[in-house]
């Protein structure tokens, strides 16, 4: 499964999504003017992980702006680990937020009730 | 002369038109109505990218809570995404595709106004939405917000439908809105959330 690497722009976030490591990173801002173009390629990286995963995986979201076209894109990465959650394979989803960013904590609130996976919300500050 | 709304972010044109003895008095107008910035253009990627930068840099010194300018910011965010989404399709003759935008503060409230052209046929679909989610209190716009991002459904314009009610979830203040008939086409959308 080939590795996905892009650099943030002014409004897409740094991606890392390395399916050799179960590693998976979202961070920066995410206001793609259109979500489903960007998301894609993530989502079918993560579909095809997800029929063949390491022992330990991770999804980590370190986000300071995003638009709610995005929230959807990360609801559906989220759910397609669920699958390897209900197997009985370490998965771990952190939801990082500023801790001065009540908006991004419960976002991450939202995603912990719509998913049937834990999802560890976790206070930091941002650079 | 009646005040207009002009691009002063970075275009010169409208105020070739108008009497340069009126800058003064559309100067203090403005400062009077505690604008802060004011863009009448097309959105793109880039522009609300700087319109954002620059949003950040003018609430950077303001005397304001820091959720309070994260808010600000968010609300742009869905506002300029929203105006993109509905007006890409738009006629570019008579400046169908534009939109005006102001940020203005007063007191401790910063208030944002956006405008746009709307189609007709999109018209009553959006006053319907206006209307239904002003009328649902926190829980009932937070469990609304949650049934639409559990379905996941992204219209063809790339938007999922959650604009409105972050904003109204952010703001906790009700949106103030109104629509004025164009012609067959069009109507011109105008929205204020106050922060």
């Amino acid at each position: 499964m080939e590795k996905l690497a892009y650099e943030p722009t002014s409004t897409t976030p740094k991606i890392v999504f390395d399916p050799s490591e179960g590693y998976f990173e979202i961070s920066g801002k995410s206001l793609p003017e259109n979500s489903f173009e960007f998301y894609k390629p993530l989502l079918d990286v993560m579909e095809a992980y997800s029929e063949n995963p390491k022992t330990n995986t991770a999804l980590i979201f370190k986000l300071e702006y995003f638009n709610t076209s995005s929230t959807s894109h990360f609801l559906r990465l989220i759910k397609k680990l669920e699958k390897l959650h209900n197997n009985g394979q370490r998965t771990e989803v952190k939801w990082y937020y500023d801790s001065e960013d009540d908006d991004m904590k419960e976002a991450g609130e939202d995603f912990k009730l719509l998913s049937k996976m834990p999802i560890e919300i976790i206070s930091t500050k941002f650079a | 002369m009646a005040l207009q709304e002009n691009l002063i972010y970075n275009s010169l044109t409208s105020l070739s038109e108008s009497p340069i003895s009126s800058m003064f008095e559309e100067f203090r107008k403005m400062h009077s109505d505690g604008k802060s910035f004011v863009f009448r253009g097309v959105l793109t990627s880039e522009t609300i990218t700087s319109l954002l930068r620059f949003a950040e840099v003018r609430l950077s010194g303001a005397d304001l809570p820091l959720k309070k300018k994260k808010v600000v910011i968010n609300v742009l965010i869905e506002c300029l995404q929203n105006v993109i989404y509905h007006t890409r399709s738009h006629a570019q003759i008579d400046g169908f595709n534009e939109c005006l935008l102001e940020l203005a503060s007063d007191n401790q409230t910063i208030k944002v106004r956006i405008g746009n052209y709307i189609r007709q046929a999109e018209t009553e679909g959006l006053k319907q939405k206006l209307e239904k989610y002003s009328q649902l209190d926190s829980s009932q716009l937070h469990q609304t917000y949650l049934d639409i991002l559990e379905k996941g459904e992204i219209s063809e314009r790339g938007g999922a439908g959650l604009g409105l009610l972050r904003m109204l979830r952010e703001t906790a203040n009700p949106l103030n809105w109104n629509f004025v008939f164009v012609n067959s086409n069009y109507n011109f959308f105008a929205l204020q959330i106050d922060i």
